[in-house]
């Protein structure tokens, strides 16, 4: 019998492959959440990203006329209107996939966060049970643990010190999720995203590749306070250097997250993380070179640090609770309710595959830098 | 009959300003104030200042006279840099609201009053000359600047001008050159403190992060990207009050700033016969400001050497307001530390 889904966020990074995913693993209809655009109307967005998308991660081309036949366009947000939808939606529906959020951190953005973040998630959850959900699959980051150190098992987390906005919105709504009543739900958390596994694509810049493109501006800013600084002074930083990075590719994220949303498994929490990863050292050593920049020299005490030093791990706040302190994340949740298990191989971060990815995105956004005026 | 160029330069905050307000009421000399800091707006345009091939001289008077958004939107928010002359008088041509041009924002109002009328005087003349490259279209209008005054020798001087000696050597091979030096710890604390500067390093940051520089385009791709402390400083939320305390500039950002504009400035200077430089210590101005205006008036004008005049023209000399030693230990190690790649490229360099 065919089933239907609900998906927030289906115009994202993560959303557009769990929506790719349920085109691949069922042939259910599927009503995607979208915002309309000035330019660009609700169905103009998912089916022109799709006709990109489906060729750029190589799946079979005939997903294309699949989706065409069984997603729905609702247009509208994650405010309290998105509950006047209901009507137009045939319910019950199986699985609701909650997958939109912001992912900006800085200060200015709080007030933005909470509301998506968090009110977003109320509201998916009173349409959802609106609409005789089933299952509510919630999307969370493997990061909801914050400071803590050591094996972050696929628990609830209840208090924990977060390292910025972001953080906090994405634990609060976990707890909102995890006390909905009436339907099962269950919380995903992905490590730090990255592009496909095999094709490399990606179009979401934060994580990895927020940190590459914040050490090229970095590197631009030198250039004009002092040439050829940072060849004459290697950038110091703190950072744990043999602790690993998790970095999951988006691939592994939707086929995982579908495989066991759409099942009856019993488990609440699943990490979605990768578990063939580079360390810190080895990562960051790839975005140095990458992005032209001598190696940093690593350093355990802030004392050591110049005022260019303070002031590039200033910038880098945000990237530093991946790089100091020891994460090894469970994911036996995750395995026990895969029936397929992965294939750990084709989403293993390897060096070369990073140099890959990384020196991908940094052609794309050279081009977009080429109207830099000139320093001197 | 040819006039003579020359140039003060060094860095940002050297005293070269007290050095340009002393070669002012000096007899014979024009003195051009700014007029480089300006037509790049504030060193943030240089290339579009200096364009390569020939340009027609209305092009030419388009680069003088642009009405350019960084000083301008200063201006506007009242919270222009002190070298800014230009008034806002109930017959000013130009208002701050709808902007001033480069030339009229220091450079003109710095030699005579009735700068409107010059401003318009010079649009007329200059918009028909014929093509040539900017260097020339550059002597020639200097040399006009200078007739106009009756004088046989033009000093022109903009702050940080080290920045792009490059080019002016380029353009005025055989202008004299004056480099000023002043110790670099204070010139960082005055640099810090100096609105023009602050801007300057501002839009550095903010073009970085954009990949544009957002006065002069609307592409807001990366704004996401913006630390928090400088969202007010985009065009379109320009905030005077947040630009006036804002006060993570600290010092050691601009040491690091001069030690880079000496590093690479000292390349150029380098090339340069030994007739055509001068290098003078700010400090022994301050110290000893008639023995070294005069090396300087030597240097310049051998035969314009006037000591009652310089004796006169010395009396402008005042106390410097940047003290690093003042500073707590901790910035005070910072500052020093940022400055001393600076110090070693003049040790090596100056003798
Ligand atoms: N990317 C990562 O590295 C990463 C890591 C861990 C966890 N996650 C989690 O994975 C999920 C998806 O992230 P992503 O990387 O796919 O992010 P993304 O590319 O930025 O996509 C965010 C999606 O949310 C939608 N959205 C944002 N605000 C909305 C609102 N008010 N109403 C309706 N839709 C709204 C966006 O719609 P528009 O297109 O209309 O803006 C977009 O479809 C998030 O929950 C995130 O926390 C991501």
């Amino acid at each position: 019998m065919t089933q239907s889904h609900f998906i927030t966020g289906a115009t994202g990074f993560v959303g557009s492959y769990v929506l790719i995913e349920l085109l691949k693993q069922t042939n259910d209809t599927i009503y995607c959440l979208v915002r309309p655009k000035e330019d660009q109307a609700p169905e103009a967005r998912i089916f022109g990203l799709l006709d990109k998308l489906i060729p750029a991660y190589q799946e079979n081309p005939a997903l294309l006329a699949a989706a065409r036949r069984r997603v729905r366009i609702v247009a509208g947000d994650l405010s309290e209107s998105v509950l006047e939808i209901a009507p137009r939606i045939e319910s019950p529906i199986n699985c609701f996939w909650h997958v939109a959020a912001s992912l900006n951190y800085e200060e200015r953005f709080a007030d933005q966060i909470f509301e998506t973040n968090v009110m977003g998630t109320h509201y998916a959850l009173r349409l959802a049970k609106k609409l005789q959900t089933q299952y509510f699959n919630h999307f969370s980051t493997a990061y909801v643990v914050g400071k803590q150190q050591g094996i972050m098992r696929e628990e609830v987390v209840r208090h924990t010190e977060s390292n910025n906005a972001y953080e906090r919105s994405k634990v609060t709504s976990e707890l909102e999720v995890l006390s909905a009543t009436g339907m099962q739900t269950r919380i995903f958390r992905p490590s730090i995203v990255i592009g496909h596994s095999l094709t490399h694509e990606a179009f979401n810049f934060s994580g990895m590749y927020g940190f590459l493109r914040r050490l090229v501006q970095f590197r631009g800013m030198m250039e004009r306070i002092q040439t050829g600084y940072l060849d004459r002074n290697p950038i110091r930083m703190k950072m744990d250097p043999q602790v690993p990075l998790n970095l999951v590719p988006v691939d592994q994220v939707a086929q995982e997250a579908v495989q066991i949303g759409t099942t009856a498994a019993p488990q609440r929490i699943f990490n979605l993380t990768n578990k063939k990863v580079l360390t810190v050292g080895e990562t960051i050593g790839i975005m140095f070179d990458i992005a032209g920049v001598s190696q940093p020299e690593i350093v355990r005490d802030a004392a050591d640090f110049n005022w260019i030093d303070e002031k590039f791990n200033e910038k880098m706040e945000f990237y530093n609770s991946y790089l100091v302190g020891r994460k090894v994340f469970d994911r036996r949740n995750t395995d026990a309710a895969l029936q397929r298990a992965s294939d750990h191989d084709q989403y293993a971060i390897t060096r070369d595959r990073l140099v890959y990815k990384s020196s991908w995105y940094l052609n794309k956004l050279l081009s977009k830098r080429v109207r830099i005026p000139v320093s001197r | 009959m040819n006039t003579q160029a020359a140039f003060i330069i060094g860095t940002g905050r050297c005293g070269s300003t007290l050095l340009s307000k002393m070669i002012n009421a000096y007899a014979g000399i024009t003195s051009v104030s700014e007029f480089f800091s300006m037509i790049t707006d504030l060193g943030t345009m240089i290339p579009e200042a200096f364009p390569e091939g020939p340009v027609s001289g209305a092009a030419f008077w388009n680069i003088l006279s642009g009405i350019y958004p960084k000083q301008n939107t200063m201006l506007r928010h009242g919270v222009a840099m002190k070298e800014v002359l230009y008034t806002d008088r109930p017959d000013a041509a130009f208002r701050a609201a709808t902007g001033v041009p480069a030339l009229l924002q220091t450079t003109l109002p710095h030699l005579t009053e009735d700068h409107d009328a010059l401003f318009e005087a010079l649009a007329r003349e200059v918009s028909c000359w014929p093509s040539a490259t900017v260097a020339v279209h550059y002597q020639q209008f200097m040399q006009t600047l200078c007739r106009q005054f009756g004088d046989v020798l033009w000093v022109e001087r903009s702050g940080g001008s080290l920045r792009i000696v490059h080019r002016l050597y380029e353009a005025f091979p055989r202008a004299r050159y004056v480099h000023l030096v002043r110790d670099g710890r204070n010139c960082a604390l005055s640099m810090e403190k100096h609105l023009g500067f602050r801007m300057a390093m501002l839009s550095f940051q903010m073009i970085e992060v954009l990949g544009v520089d957002p006065y002069l385009s609307d592409d807001r791709e990366f704004v996401d990207d913006l630390p928090d402390e400088l969202v007010d400083f985009l065009p379109e939320n320009f905030n005077p009050e947040a630009f006036r305390n804002y006060s993570d500039t600290q010092a050691s950002l601009f040491g690091h700033y001069w030690s880079g504009e000496l590093i690479q400035g000292l390349e150029t200077l380098q090339k340069m016969p030994a007739e055509q430089l001068l290098t003078v210590s700010y400090e022994d101005l301050l110290e000893y400001p008639e023995r070294t205006f005069r090396t300087i008036i030597e240097f310049l004008a051998p035969d314009r050497v006037d000591m009652d005049q310089i004796r006169e023209v010395c009396r402008l000399v005042g106390r410097p307001r940047s003290d690093w030693q003042a500073l707590p230990k901790r910035e005070r190690e910072l500052l020093a530390r940022s400055c001393e790649p600076g110090f070693m490229a003049l040790e090596a360099n100056v003798h």
